[in-house]
């Protein structure tokens, strides 16, 4: 008998407020599943090698802002500042903006800036309840922010009279800015930067889709998420270059960007013009998260099997990307075991399911290539909204071409029935169906942490150049 | 179902709001029927104060039969299959509709 590998992977949920708000460790839940692997069978199993936490977050920043990565130093940018708009990100990000921003505020404070906002970027989600503002925010810089006179806003996509007109894209999206952050001379993004299947989190995504109308969210989504060009690791990706593009526009000045290592604490903070920081943090991430590819060596694998982790949060709809980054180490028809417990969320106007939004795929079940035909008709046709379709559809066409075996807890299982997801408790049984289905001899790549693990060779940080029209027609 | 808040007594009406709707089933009864319809609502924060009857519209569904289901959350046992079936048929738009 062939030894075997014991796999342990994270099986979290865990609030994205409560990463964000609070150094309770009683307030973590966190637990691990386990299975053992045969040796022989064992493609590979990927674990990061995670640097240090920094120990006080808003030093941290206050040191980035003053040491800045590219342009000049917060307080530079502050000195002939009329108004500034401070964006940050909503409730189903774990980025700690009640920690980060302090050392924003005593800036603001130092350089004697009287007209301040912050402003949500909350793009087409709904808006943060009273309760997620003030963990979001935090109740010091709420108070504070009312002795100074800093009003708070969230975006509100669909209110045509609160949006200012930029202009188009080079790649044709209308851009409408909100009117907060339009007024704004100096605009900084807070926000966490990772790779992921939209190309990367974090700098100007803030902005675009963060602070923008209805119009402009899902002219950049519909035309571009589609694209194979949009995948794990392609910052210079189409979707996220016009993002980046989109931001410029809009005049972004700085991007405050906050790596969050797999417990969801902050191991860098990174601070500098836009959007030249954040390519840089995204580099910071790669180095540590993004794994030599071993399908070249060793062929694709048959079964991957996938943890989701603290910076994640309630819904699959949120810890399921790392379907995406599988997908591209599995071969096609193999098959992906996704470990989500998905509890779902309790929030202001009801509770939602672990499997909400993933309901929207299932006019389009069973996944099939002739079914992703109806779905980019329906994109093409605007009946499908990408605002939340950028998530469920990605998935959707990895399902089409392989076969998505969802652990999770037994309340999702009959959700999971209804819309057509395979789902199951036991990864014991998602696995030994997967080895029924490829052989006895299945190759597996074990990824616990794949919302965040990307293949090196996926990763697209430059453009490639491309040819103007007259070196065509020469 | 029968999950509406005891201190509303108001039916629901064409012009009531999705988030005022959320609002009179915390238990997550309205966010389902949305979700069985296929409708994104009950997260979106662009409809999140537009009208059933707009978001009936917008989605393509027809606004009476939508009005039918989500009123019937009221009764013990919810609204039927057949409301929830007619509720959720997509029906194309007419000339000069958007």
């Amino acid at each position: 008998m062939s030894d075997s590998y014991r796999v342990v992977i994270p099986y979290e949920s865990l609030d994205p407020l409560t990463i964000g708000a609070t150094d309770d460790e009683s307030k973590v839940y966190r637990d691990t599943i386990e299975i053992d692997i045969a040796e022989p069978n064992l493609l590979a199993a990927i674990y990061p090698d995670e640097p240090a936490p920094v120990g006080d977050v808003t030093a941290a920043a206050a040191e980035a802002l003053e040491a800045p990565h590219s342009g000049p130093r917060f307080s530079e940018i502050l000195a002939s500042a009329q108004r500034v708009g401070v964006i940050i990100d909503n409730q189903f990000r774990p980025t700690p903006a009640s920690k980060l921003l302090p050392a924003v505020f005593d800036a603001l404070d130092k350089a004697g800036v009287a007209d301040a906002r912050v402003v949500c970027a909350n793009g087409k989600v709904f808006p943060m309840s009273e309760s997620d503002i003030e963990q979001k925010i935090g109740k010091d810089n709420l108070a504070r922010m009312e002795a100074s006179g800093i009003d708070f806003f969230q975006n509100e996509p669909r209110n045509e009279s609160s949006y200012s007109y930029v202009g188009v894209s080079s790649r044709g999206t209308p851009i409408w800015l909100h009117d907060e952050v339009a007024k704004c001379d100096v605009k900084i993004t807070i926000g966490q930067a990772q790779s992921n299947h939209w190309g990367a989190g974090g700098g100007g995504k803030l902005i675009l889709p963060g602070v923008v109308s209805d119009e402009t969210i899902e002219s950049n989504h519909c035309a571009f998420v589609p694209s194979p060009q949009t995948h794990y690791g392609a910052l210079a990706g189409p979707m996220r270059s016009d993002i980046d593009e989109g931001a410029t526009m809009c005049d972004l000045s700085c991007t405050m960007n906050v790596l969050l290592d797999t417990h969801g604490r902050v191991i860098d903070c990174i601070f500098g013009a836009h959007p030249d920081a954040h390519r840089d943090a995204i580099e910071k991430f790669n180095a540590i998260y993004a794994f030599e590819n071993p399908v070249a060596e060793k062929g694709p694998a048959d079964i991957a099997i996938c943890g989701v982790f603290a910076p994640t949060d309630h819904l699959f709809f949120h810890t399921g990307w790392g379907c995406m980054s599988s997908d591209l180490v599995v071969r096609e028809g193999g098959t992906i075991i996704y470990c989500s417990p998905s509890p779902g969320v309790s929030t202001a106007v009801g509770d939602f399911p672990g499997l909400a939004l993933m309901d929207m795929m299932k006019p389009y079940m069973p996944p099939s290539r002739e079914n992703y035909e109806r779905v980019l008709r329906d994109i093409h046709g605007r009946n499908i909204q990408m605002w939340a379709g950028c998530i469920w559809v990605p998935i959707y066409e990895v399902m089409t071409r392989k076969h998505l075996a969802l652990v999770t807890l037994e309340e999702n299982l009959e959700m999971a029935a209804d819309i057509g997801i395979d789902a199951m408790t036991s990864l014991d049984e998602a696995y030994a169906q997967a080895l029924q289905r490829h052989g006895a001899d299945a190759k597996v790549i074990v990824l616990p942490y794949a919302r965040y693990q990307l293949p090196r060779n996926a990763i697209r940080m430059h453009a490639e150049e491309l040819e103007t029209l007259e070196q065509v027609r020469l | 179902m029968g999950g509406m808040s005891p201190d509303t007594t108001d039916e629901i009406r064409g012009s009531t709001t999705i988030v005022e709707i959320l609002r009179l089933y915390p238990g997550g009864e309205a966010a389902a029927l949305m979700s069985k319809l296929s409708w994104p609502c009950a997260h979106c924060g662009g409809a999140f104060h537009e009208p059933l009857t707009m978001a009936a519209k917008r989605h393509r569904n027809s606004p009476r039969a939508v009005l039918d289901a989500f009123r019937a959350l009221e009764l013990e046992d919810g609204p039927s299959d057949n409301q929830i079936a007619l509720a959720a048929t997509k029906h194309r738009r007419g000339p000069g509709e958007p």
